[in-house]
């Protein structure tokens, strides 16, 4: 269970959309790590991740509790300069307006509310042709 | 290693949703098929020195909480006061409680332990279930369910190997495979054929995945008795014997891996367990293997070299993992049909291996079946384990 202690932990992750890139194999890792997941340096340093980036594979859940979006499009993404993560796509109707390799683009969105709180978070939103 | 470890008596109960049945009642039924099974008997109480019990999800899936080892005493009270370890690691957590039993076997320490496996995963109502496994994450991965992980690598793999048309047609073979051959297993849950038609119409669960390539909800037991291999004729002619394990954990998260269409945990357990018992997949007369979706199945057949990168689907397309076939593949039904009660999946596995060597497998049986392998692949495609059986004296 990610709480509310850890939520706080990782807030420039989720909010301000950093990243922490490895100073000695230049992984970026996402979220906030102590060791390098490649590697296992703790040189690490916070930088700004890209907005755009490409989708790497993806899912579409049909079947989901009533609290959640369907269908409910999931993807793990790799950023433009770098860090990877999977999470909630966002503006989708099936998995007809999803591809593997297809552009897309952060937006911090709400992922849940729990106990009055709001929690927001990134979802990717794949980019319209005139945006691209 | 190699060699080492018999198994001695092998038992489960037909897997089910069984509500007029305990966690426990489940693990006692188990226990007696099992025990039943030791071709010249064996005096439980006074010859089992040492058990492992797998359960994963014994903390919210059975209405006690199952939470160590004295969990298996109120089963099995016989057991009282010997030591009793419990294993939870994912869908591996049947395959790696046997693993570790049998470490405890062939370093002398034991002459005869057991492992158990149980699960009861229909005690909570399956949208509960689902509540509480998609929740888990209040922001990053929120919503994240187990067909989740498993579709993006069906996604990935279908670019880069098929299209979407033809994984389709694969899986459905899959799970028409898998229905027949539950139909045929006594123990299977789903004991009904289904077409290929049925299984590609089928309501949508996780895009690629349809509800015929998804595992039931299953409650289950299984039990198995290992001892030191030397010892094994004293309890039966036609012991089977542990010639290889393998064991691997990847990266948890799917974004941080090598690979998107391969599951390296499930590549290098295969590679440890095979190394071990000086075998290579084309000596295998059959597998039991992790078939969660019957797109993971298609990924086994690769991860465990029965087949190289990418040509899975012409192993299913030309019948050579069906029955009759050059490799027979989840004859019990597998997870898809028999059912995934995670704790006794992997040691029902086993039993599957304990029938084909031992003959017994009835309409199932693989002709002259000598060497037979066993496989999980837990979490998000994170931990492998393989095991290795022969009935040959190594």
């Amino acid at each position: 269970m990610t709480d509310l202690p850890y939520v706080w932990r990782q807030k420039n992750a989720y909010l301000q959309f950093k990243g922490y890139k490895c100073k000695r194999c230049e992984r970026v890792n996402y979220p906030k790590t102590l060791k390098c997941i490649e590697c296992g340096s703790e040189e690490l340093e916070e930088v700004q991740l890209a907005r755009t980036g490409r989708v790497l594979t993806y899912i579409v859940n049909y079947y989901m509790p009533d609290e959640f979006d369907r269908p409910l499009g999931q993807g793990v993404i790799e950023m433009d300069g770098g860090g990877r993560l999977m999470t909630q796509f966002t503006e989708i109707e099936s998995e007809k307006d999803i591809e593997i390799g297809m552009p897309i683009e952060i937006v911090i969105r709400r992922m849940s509310t729990k106990d009055g709180l709001n929690y927001y978070g990134p979802k990717i939103r794949p980019l319209k042709k005139e945006e691209k | 290693m190699r060699g080492k470890v018999a198994i001695i008596g092998a038992g489960l109960i037909k897997f089910g949703e069984l509500f007029d049945k305990s966690y426990y009642d489940l693990i006692g039924m188990a226990a007696n098929a099992c025990i039943d099974s030791v071709d010249k008997g064996i005096d439980i109480e006074k010859e089992v020195e040492a058990a492992w019990i797998g359960t994963c999800m014994g903390g919210i899936s059975a209405q006690r909480d199952v939470l160590s080892g004295a969990g298996l005493i109120t089963a099995l009270p016989y057991l009282k006061l010997k030591p009793v370890t419990r294993v939870e690691n994912a869908c591996a957590t049947g395959s790696d409680a046997f693993r570790n039993a049998a470490f405890a076997v062939a370093s002398g320490v034991y002459d005869v332990a057991i492992a158990v496996g149980a699960e009861k995963m229909r005690e909570k109502e399956p949208q509960n279930f689902l509540r509480y496994v998609a929740g888990r994450e209040q922001v990053l991965n929120r919503g994240l369910i187990a067909p989740s992980y498993f579709a993006m690598y069906a996604n990935a793999w279908a670019k880069k190997y098929a299209s979407d048309e033809k994984l389709r047609t694969y899986m459905s073979k899959v799970a028409v495979k898998n229905h027949h051959n539950g139909s045929l297993c006594p123990y299977s849950h789903f004991m009904f054929e289904i077409t290929e038609e049925q299984a590609s119409t089928a309501p949508l669960v996780s895009y690629p995945f349809r509800l015929f390539d998804c595992c039931p909800q299953t409650d289950g037991a299984a039990m198995v008795i290992l001892c030191k291999a030397e010892l094994a004729k004293k309890y039966t002619d036609s012991p089977i014997y542990l010639l290889g394990t393998g064991q691997s954990a990847d990266v948890y998260w799917i974004p941080n891996r090598q690979s998107l269409t391969s599951a390296l945990a499930t590549v290098m357990a295969a590679k440890e367990a095979y190394k071990m018992a000086k075998i290579e997949p084309k000596d295998l007369d059959f597998a039991e293997v992790h078939d969660c979706f019957t797109f993971t199945e298609l990924l086994d057949y690769e991860d465990l070299g029965f087949c190289k990168p990418g040509e899975a689907g012409k192993l299913i397309t030309e019948g050579e993992v069906c029955l009759g076939g050059r490799l027979p593949v989840n004859t019990s039904g597998g997870l898809k049909a028999k059912g995934h009660p995670i704790g006794a999946t992997g040691i029902g596995q086993i039993c599957e291996n304990w029938f084909q060597l031992r003959n017994e497998a009835r309409k199932r049986q693989v002709d002259g079946a000598e060497i037979g392998l066993q496989h999980n692949l837990g979490g998000p495609l994170a931990i492998g384990c393989v095991n290795i059986f022969t009935n040959k004296k190594p």
